[in-house]
């Protein structure tokens, strides 16, 4: 089963996404902050990481800079989650090393459709493995 | 004085000779006199002068016979008896040959004239009688006389043979002395004739000495109107008129002014009393008309005269003479006076004179104040432009701008306040110096900013209007200015540059707040918006437990407005970052076919999800060329405008989407078959929140700023949009744009310049 990180600081936000990854098939580790995240991250290892950008503490963007530069953790596609629109906070997002940027608000059915997209084609042989499955 | 007692025939006949002798003599008496001072005797317009002293006359013509002769030979010779040859009056000379011969010698002394003037009485030779020969006379005492061909040889004959020499000179010496009558009476003739020609002398004299006196009027000053009136006074001195006038045409010709006046009781205004009379009327009508003098003793009699009611001056005598420069009639002078038969024809003679001067110097004066008018014009316009300088100046020294002038060489020659206070520098040391001096003040910009006045000072011609010059300059004390230049040009004459520098400081941080409150606003709606339609969409897919008909019903209204209100987010989000000029094209080439098919495919997801039919006609050409855009905004536009079809069409309507090329551009055209926009309402769609009010654009959900981002979007594509519609529903409209085809060429160089950059990494 795959393994799902998830940073968010909105209480409301991150039940109703751990909800509906939990609904897809998911394994889902909820975290509350960016300091939380990053520390889980570097234990569990999960499939994918999906962020928030604006949280307090450390920003999702520094989260992924760091999951981006460690050696141990750099293979771990990130993706963001963000009511942040403007084109040069989208391109920060790609910039530190995502490959998505998912806006807020947005359909669940949508956002499940897009992460098994997202896994499948960047999780390789093992991912491949897991979604048959 | 003795009584005339009745001569007898005899006498007469007897004393005849007497008498001529007599008159001659005496007529010698007054002429010579009268010669002393001038030839008034003779008038001839002849190349030859009578001899001094030479008073009777003939004329002989070749063939010897007598053309005209003078009273003084006709006495003298007696050719009243029927002498008509000089053959038959030699026959009474002694010696008879040599007064034949000293006449009528051929030679070479011919008068060659046709016409002589003896006397004041033109006489005209016969047309054949050219080759004439005039022969004068003269009394030189004891009975002969001396005469003298026109070949000047003179010689003495003896009197006629009739006439007795020694009674011819006691004749004379009893003429002298004795108290004869008719000789007295001849005497008395001759004496007045004298008095005439002196007389006429005077008048010649006084009139050469009035118009020497006119002439040193007229140019004793540069006062028009008093020379005018001074004149006219000495003119009077001599004329001697009750009143005169002079008048002059005013420069529209239409009236006359009385210039200048003399025994008129009220003094003329200055500049002149206009005339009672139109310039057509009266005397002066008749003078200005005709362009000629007038002598009139009694204006009473005259048909040309009017006599002005209320008129306090009762002239009888007149007399006027136009005032003539050239062709140009300048005025009128007249004088008047109460009594008939006041002026002669000599005075007219003089008037005119007078006149004549009296036009040089109103022309003089016309002339003199043409200069005058045009140094007042020209001062005047000085005056104005220094004005105007000073004003233009201050203004540039008031205004809050920074302002910067060069002149034709690229120096500085105004550097305002305002300038100083941005740039922290003193205009001292700056007026008079190139711009060289802020290189080191500025970054880059500053030095492009330099080039640019030097460039435009050494060759202004190499200014293009498209191509002005501005540009953001960041100063070290963190302000920022936003420099622009023109170069000043009038008539195609280059005078500078003019640099305009404003503090947008400011102006930066409000568009940096603006974004700021953007981005604020943007997070802080979709954070709650997320939550809202998430939790609805779970509900909605039955995850979180089965739902009542009722409650899905009720859910579904809430999930329908949470788009809507997302729609209206993004879309005020969008188009502040438009405005702002924070979208970026990702310009390339793109396919439309592919990019419309595509769309389709999210319009049908719309179809579907209305449950509205509506039949979509795409006829796109198969040799369309790529257009130049940003995929995911073109695709913005497409969704907007078929989105707008399909929203305001009946169901069961038809949208149709067709593009063709237009030069260097592709025209893409959507027509539907819906309600149509009025034409009043055509010029607002594209405005902001302007909606219509279309009951079925009412009933659609919509904020109003779909057209106002499209018409945005694609005006930064460099094309254009605009719509047709008559109004009419059912008839529907069509929008039309514009985009720019892929340019290959431009574009290779860019790939290639990437590609050598790449190589070189």
């Amino acid at each position: 089963m795959f393994k799902i990180l998830i940073a968010e600081d909105e209480r409301d936000i991150l039940e109703l996404i751990t909800f509906t990854l939990q609904y897809g098939g998911y394994e889902v580790i909820p975290t509350s902050n960016g300091l939380e995240a990053w520390e889980v991250i570097r234990r569990e290892l999960p499939h994918l990481v999906l962020l928030d950008v604006r949280m307090p503490g450390m920003s999702g963007y520094e989260v992924c800079k760091k999951v981006k530069t460690n050696p141990q953790t750099k293979h771990i596609p990130v993706v963001f989650l963000s009511a942040k629109g403007q084109e040069s906070e989208i391109n920060t997002g790609y910039e530190t090393g995502a490959i998505d940027y998912i806006l807020k608000p947005f359909a669940p059915d949508q956002l499940l459709k897009r992460l098994k997209e997202l896994l499948a084609s960047h999780t390789g042989e093992e991912g491949l493995l897991l979604l048959e499955n | 004085m003795i009584d005339l007692t009745p001569l007898s025939l005899s006498a007469i006949l007897l004393l005849s000779g007497l008498l001529g002798y007599v008159l001659l003599s005496q007529l010698i008496r007054y002429l010579s006199k009268a010669s002393q001072n001038s030839n008034l005797h003779f008038k001839p317009r002849l190349p030859v002068h009578l001899p001094n002293h030479y008073e009777a006359y003939f004329l002989v013509e070749p063939g010897g016979k007598i053309a005209y002769s003078n009273s003084a030979v006709k006495e003298l010779f007696n050719l009243n008896g029927g002498k008509t040859s000089l053959e038959e009056l030699a026959s009474e000379m002694h010696p008879k040959e040599s007064f034949f011969a000293l006449c009528t010698r051929e030679g070479k002394a011919r008068l060659n004239i046709g016409e002589c003037l003896i006397e004041g009485k033109s006489y005209r030779l016969p047309h054949n009688s050219s080759p004439a020969m005039l022969v004068a006379f003269r009394a030189i005492g004891n009975g002969n006389i001396s005469f003298e061909n026109s070949l000047s040889s003179s010689q003495t004959v003896s009197l006629p043979a009739k006439v007795d020499k020694q009674s011819l000179l006691s004749s004379f010496d009893l003429a002298s002395a004795s108290k004869d009558d008719e000789t007295l009476d001849l005497t008395q003739e001759l004496d007045k004739k004298y008095q005439q020609k002196t007389q006429q002398l005077r008048l010649e004299h006084q009139r050469t000495e009035t118009l020497l006196r006119i002439m040193t009027e007229l140019s004793s000053s540069l006062d028009f109107e008093q020379i005018l009136q001074r004149t006219l006074e000495v003119l009077n001195d001599v004329i001697g008129a009750s009143h005169a006038t002079c008048m002059v045409l005013q420069t529209d010709n239409r009236k006359l002014t009385h210039l200048a006046t003399v025994g008129y009781s009220t003094p003329l205004p200055p500049g002149g009393m206009p005339s009672a009379l139109n310039i057509n009327q009266g005397l002066v009508g008749w003078i200005i008309g005709n362009r000629k003098s007038v002598l009139i003793n009694d204006v009473l009699e005259d048909e040309r005269w009017i006599q002005l009611p209320n008129s306090w001056y009762h002239h009888r005598s007149a007399v006027g003479t136009p005032i003539i420069m050239g062709d140009q009639l300048l005025g009128v002078l007249l004088l008047y006076y109460p009594e008939v038969g006041k002026f002669s024809v000599e005075q007219l003679d003089l008037i005119q004179a007078a006149a004549n001067q009296m036009a040089v110097a109103i022309k003089n004066a016309e002339l003199y104040h043409l200069t005058l008018n045009q140094k007042d014009e020209l001062s005047t316009l000085l005056r104005d432009q220094r004005v105007e300088t000073s004003r233009s100046r201050s203004i540039l020294e008031a205004i809050a701008d920074g302002v910067l002038v060069t002149d034709q060489n690229g120096e500085i020659t105004l550097f305002n306040h305002s300038a100083e206070r941005m740039l922290a520098m003193n205009r001292a040391e700056l007026i008079g110096r190139p711009v060289d001096h802020f290189s080191d003040l500025f970054d880059g910009v500053a030095l492009a900013w330099m080039e640019t006045i030097k460039t435009w000072t050494q060759d202004p011609f190499s200014f293009n209007p498209m191509n002005t010059f501005t540009e953001q300059v960041g100063l070290e004390n963190g302000n920022v200015l936003s420099v622009n230049l023109a170069p000043v040009i009038n008539n195609e004459e280059f005078f500078g540059t003019v640099s305009v520098f404003r503090d947008i400081t400011h102006l930066i941080e409000v568009d940096r707040m603006k974004s700021e409150f953007v981005a604020t606003v943007s997070h802080e709606l979709r954070t709650p918006m997320t939550s809202i339609k998430g939790y609805v969409d779970i509900l909605l897919m039955g995850v979180a437990g089965v739902l009542s008909d009722q409650q899905k019903r009720f859910l579904e209204v809430v999930q329908e407005n949470t788009e809507r209100l997302t729609i209206l987010v993004n879309d005020l989000l969008d188009l502040s970052r438009i405005e702002a000029g924070q979208v970026n094209l990702n310009l390339q080439s793109l396919n439309l076919t592919e990019l419309i098919d595509d769309v389709m495919l999210e319009i049908n997801r719309l179809t579907v999800a209305e449950n509205k039919t509506m039949m979509f006609d795409i006829q796109l050409p198969s040799d369309l060329p790529p257009i130049n855009g940003d995929p995911e905004r073109i695709r913005q536009i497409l969704i907007n405008l078929l989105g707008n079809a399909f929203h305001y069409t009946l169901e069961n309507g038809k949208v149709s989407l067709s593009a063709h090329r237009v030069g260097d551009e592709i025209q893409i055209d959507i027509s539907d078959n819906g309600v149509g926009i009025s034409p009043k309402e055509q010029d607002r769609i594209f405005d902001r929140f302007y909606r219509g009010d279309n009951h079925m654009v009412i009933a659609t959900a919509g904020t109003g700023l779909g057209l106002s981002i499209v018409a945005k979007l694609i005006n930064m594509h460099h094309g254009r949009i605009w719509v047709q519609s008559s109004g009419i529903e059912g008839e529907g409209s069509i929008f039309s744009f514009t985009l720019p085809i892929y340019d290959h060429s431009k574009h290779a160089i860019n790939i290639r310049e990437e590609y050598v950059q790449n190589i070189n990494r």
